[in-house]
């Protein structure tokens, strides 16, 4: 799972260490744009429904918060 | 009313320090009440009885978002949405002959985030009444923001730290640092771009671009001036406000200078209406079906135009109902979806012809580039209507550039060479000090460790160049905070 998110995150942006970084969003290593590519992505990819609740900063700090959440969401 | 704002002498020499004294004398549990009694206390002076409109505001909002937590209905919503917004289109849009309350496009947006939050689950309630109460009229912020997102303020706000002498002395330098940009530099331009705009038929060419060019720092020196006063005031209680602008000119491109310029607006539309809508059903499947038949390039270019297209009309709608405002939005909006859609390929093509988009000159050329959309952006922003706005943009191309031009007709603008001089060298320091924090260079941290001559050096210098170099006397009166009027 973890391979596939940052083949995803790499498809939008492949100028960030992503495994190194804490603050994709808060930092805006993210921009909003890429942001929203990155929702569209996770959702096909991994079959699951992301909502205006989930749209948080903490949700998308880091690979290891996106995975939580899309266990989350699969659980 | 402007001697009573922010930069005026009523706010900085007896209300802010009244309000800190007081809060310093009362208990901590106490505290959010008194704030918000100051609060009130100071838009009743500023607004008199309509005070009443943001204290039913936050009523509403509180209660409402009680219920919404309790019982997650859609009414329970609804209802409180419209009371609200229909508020705000009284006052603001409907010609029925109202006054608005001061700050009520700024407090009415935090009540929506705030019931748009706990209604998607993203924050907890509040708790106390005068939580709710702070979050919406919070002195410092009530007449032009930033408006405050819950999720992201309540850490501070909510926390009501003693006063610390090393938090006045940060907040004072900063509030003096915003009189500087008001009083000294945005004030005097102020009656330059008024001649301009007032009598634009009379100018073409270069004084059109100087009045252009002009009235964009005069909104920035004036807005972030007042920012820094509004931050500063929050640090003297220990409540960081969020910042609102982030070295502007410093944009690559038109989204760019939208992260750096009215932060808190652009993240208010992100957060409640960009995202929202990228996660609806609608742009889902359309994400599902445009990939299969019309390749990516096309389906995010029509996902670019559902998400950004109502955020950019309601970004010009905000600022008020004239058309040139909504043509403001529809600027951004052709912009940054020409932007977004061409960023990719353009980078490519850079690549493919080897290009060094790091280069010095390119950059040059993008920052003009950038700061020619910015100019002609705020030139209908200030126009007092779009076909005025429209007819001074042509008029840059019409006749000889440079005819008409003098030192004289400088002078004619209303002032001397002398404030062209303060002009001159405030823009100048507040350029260096853009140009440190740009290249993390600037730390205001250090000049408290400073050692004491240092430090109160840089600080009499400060204080003293308001005091002789502010624009007071004959000729300028008070001069009333543009972002106030919205």
């Amino acid at each position: 799972m973890r391979e596939k998110l940052l083949e995803i995150l790499n498809n939008v942006n492949d100028g960030v260490e992503y495994e190194e970084e804490t603050a994709l969003i808060d930092d805006h290593l993210i921009d909003s744009f890429g942001l929203i590519t990155i929702v569209a992505e996770i959702e096909a990819e991994f079959d699951v429904k992301i909502t205006p609740t989930d749209m948080l900063p903490e949700n998308f700090n880091s690979v290891d918060a996106m995975l939580q959440m899309i266990e989350r969401k699969k659980a | 009313m402007g001697g009573k704002m922010y930069s005026g002498a009523f706010y900085c020499f007896i209300f802010l320090p009244v309000s800190i004294i007081i809060y310093a004398l009362t208990p901590r549990r106490f505290r959010g009440k008194v704030l918000t009694l100051l609060s009130l206390f100071y838009f009743f002076v500023l607004s008199q009885f309509l005070v009443l409109v943001p204290i039913i505001t936050i009523f509403v909002t509180h209660f409402a978002a009680k219920l919404i937590e309790k019982k997650k209905k859609k009414v329970f919503f609804f209802v409180p949405f419209i009371l609200l917004f229909g508020a705000l289109a009284c006052f603001k849009y409907f010609p029925l002959g109202l006054t608005a309350p001061i700050g009520i496009s700024f407090y009415t947006m935090a009540a929506a985030g705030y019931l748009l939050d706990v209604y998607w689950k993203r924050t907890e309630t509040n708790e106390k009444l005068e939580h709710t109460a702070l979050f919406l009229t919070f002195f410092p912020v009530i007449v032009e923001g930033p408006i405050l997102r819950q999720p992201e303020i309540r850490e501070t706000l909510f926390k009501f730290e003693n006063i610390s002498l090393i938090n006045i002395e940060k907040g004072a330098v900063r509030i003096a640092w915003g009189l500087f940009k008001k009083l000294v530099i945005a004030d005097r331009l102020s009656v330059a771009v008024g001649t301009i705009f007032d009598n634009y038929q009379n100018y073409h060419g270069f004084m059109i671009v100087c009045g252009a060019i002009m009235y964009t720092f005069q909104l920035y020196l004036e807005f972030s001036g007042v920012m820094d006063i509004v931050v500063g005031s929050g640090w003297c209680f220990g409540i960081k406000l969020p910042e609102n602008f982030r070295q502007p000119f410093f944009s690559e491109d038109a989204s760019d200078f939208w992260k750096r310029w009215h932060i808190s607006l652009g993240a208010w539309f992100r957060e409640y209406i960009f995202y929202p809508i990228s996660v609806s059903g609608v742009v889902k499947k359309w994400m599902v079906f445009g990939r299969k038949r019309f390749g990516r390039w096309f389906t995010n270019f029509v996902v670019s135009i559902l998400c950004l297209f109502p955020v950019w009309l309601c970004n010009g709608i905000w600022h008020g109902s004239g058309d040139n405002f909504i043509f403001y939005g529809m600027y951004y909006f052709v912009l940054i979806l020409f932007e977004t859609s061409t960023k990719q390929p353009w980078h490519k093509l850079m690549k493919k012809i080897h290009v060094n988009v790091k280069a010095p000159w390119y950059i040059a050329i993008r920052t003009v580039k950038v700061l020619a959309l910015i100019f002609i952006g705020e030139t209908i922003f200030r126009a007092n209507n779009l076909s005025e706005g429209l007819s001074m943009i042509g008029s840059i191309f019409k006749g000889g550039f440079f005819d008409g031009v003098s030192a004289q007709a400088f002078l004619d603008l209303r002032i001397d060479a002398m404030d062209y001089l303060a002009i001159g060298v405030g823009l100048f320091v507040v350029f260096l000090i853009d140009l440190l924090k740009e290249k993390n260079r600037f730390d205001v941290e250090k000049l408290f460790t400073m050692k004491t001559p240092a430090k109160w050096a840089i600080c009499y210098a400060l204080i003293f160049s308001v005091i002789i170099f502010g624009a007071y006397g004959d000729g300028y009166g008070d001069v009333a905070l543009i972002y106030a009027g919205f």
